[in-house]
């Protein structure tokens, strides 16, 4: 009985002897985390879409059409301008101004269509909704992939076509819509 | 006492067989002693990235040690890849030594602060590993990892490491850097 137990103690000793040396072993690694952060892309409106002052022939539909980048309106059916050029404000697209991390690529969401509501100008007389579609786009970056240059900045224009029923009441017509700007 | 009377030739050639391998232990391994010494390397393979973000009102991105990422107010910009940092610690010892071993490493990582770069403020929290048995390093804190048994001459270990970002939104362009020191030591060699 009295024998094992120095034995034990002794070879737990020599064990620990063992592991000795290695309790010097210590090392370090010089890693890193990385990150890069840009700015968010910020759109602002800089003109609205505005199909100008129209008018129409009575029991005859139309069309009123603005392009991106180009002044003016293009007209079809029954629609036409209600004043000669210059004698009252013609129609031009949306106009929206794009800001970012330059040189950065981006994308831009555009909805299907547009529903304006109409404020007739004669009193008890209702305005039907009218729908603005084929939304077009153009930026002045180009007509593929929309690029912030090296200042950081775009601008873009959505048009769009609005038709007109026939025998439409006069009234004034107003819409908003959202554009959605992200990076890619 | 009968009992362990009884008993006393037994643990007599019990003990008589732990002094026989205690000592092949100490023989084999004291050479380490005055030759070649035991060396631990730590190397800090790859980087913990985050990529490229953008955040309006601030937020904070997670690449876990895994590799998984979870964004909160932050988006992700292009094709920027995340990952995980890697290190690799590898212990040598003398040649011709074949000893099965196992070694127990104390591994951790400082208290990291925080960076400021072009007005983005940037932070590190919420360290991950992959090593089984530390899924959580706290920063300061060391954590003791038992290592696979070995009986080669050199043996490592790979392991990743993930955190948690959090930044303040940008205004221009930042890229934050942070040091990720990897303190570790051989605490134990069991053969």
């Amino acid at each position: 009985m009295i024998g094992w137990r120095p034995i034990l103690v002794a070879c737990a000793m020599m064990q620990a002897m063992a592991a000795a040396p290695a309790l010097a072993a210590s090392s370090h690694a010089d890693g890193v985390a990385a990150a890069t952060v840009i700015s968010p892309l910020r759109v602002v409106a800089t003109a609205d879409m505005d199909f100008g002052t129209i008018t129409h022939l009575p029991g005859t539909s139309g069309t009123v059409t603005v392009s991106p980048m180009l002044a003016g309106a293009i007209y079809t059916g029954g629609a036409g301008a209600a004043c000669a050029a210059g004698a009252c404000a013609t129609g031009h697209a949306a106009g929206f101004a794009v800001a970012g991390e330059p040189q950065r690529n981006y994308t831009i969401q555009l909805p299907a269509s547009v529903t304006a509501t109409g404020s007739a100008s004669d009193p008890g007389t209702v305005a039907p909704p009218l729908v603005v579609g084929s939304l077009t786009l153009r930026t002045a970056s180009g007509t593929g992939v929309s690029q912030l240059d090296a200042g950081g900045t775009d601008r873009f224009e959505v048009g769009g076509t609005i038709t007109l029923p026939a025998d439409l009441p006069p009234a004034r017509y107003r819409a908003s819509f959202s554009v959605i700007v992200s990076y890619i | 006492m009968g009992l362990h009377c009884a008993l006393h030739p037994f643990l007599a050639r019990l003990a008589g067989g732990l002094i026989a391998c205690g000592c092949a232990l100490v023989q084999g391994v004291s050479p380490a002693l005055a030759d070649p010494p035991t060396r631990l390397d730590a190397t800090a393979d790859t980087p913990l990235t985050f990529g490229t973000i953008v955040t309006s009102a601030g937020g904070s991105r997670t690449v876990g040690a895994d590799g998984s990422t979870s964004d909160n107010g932050v988006f992700a910009v292009g094709s920027s890849s995340c990952a995980p940092a890697q290190f690799t610690l590898t212990f040598s010892r003398p040649p011709g030594n074949r000893t099965v071993y196992q070694l127990i490493f104390l591994i951790a990582l400082p208290v990291p602060s925080g960076v400021s770069v072009g007005g983005v403020q940037g932070s590190l929290a919420g360290f991950t590993t992959d090593l089984p048995g530390i899924a959580q390093l706290q920063p300061g804190q060391a954590a003791t990892y038992n290592a696979p048994t070995c009986a080669t001459t050199a043996c490592s270990v790979t392991f990743h490491v993930g955190a948690t970002l959090t930044v303040t939104p940008a205004t221009s362009r930042a890229s934050l850097t942070f040091p990720l020191v990897l303190q570790t030591t051989v605490i134990a060699v069991l053969g």
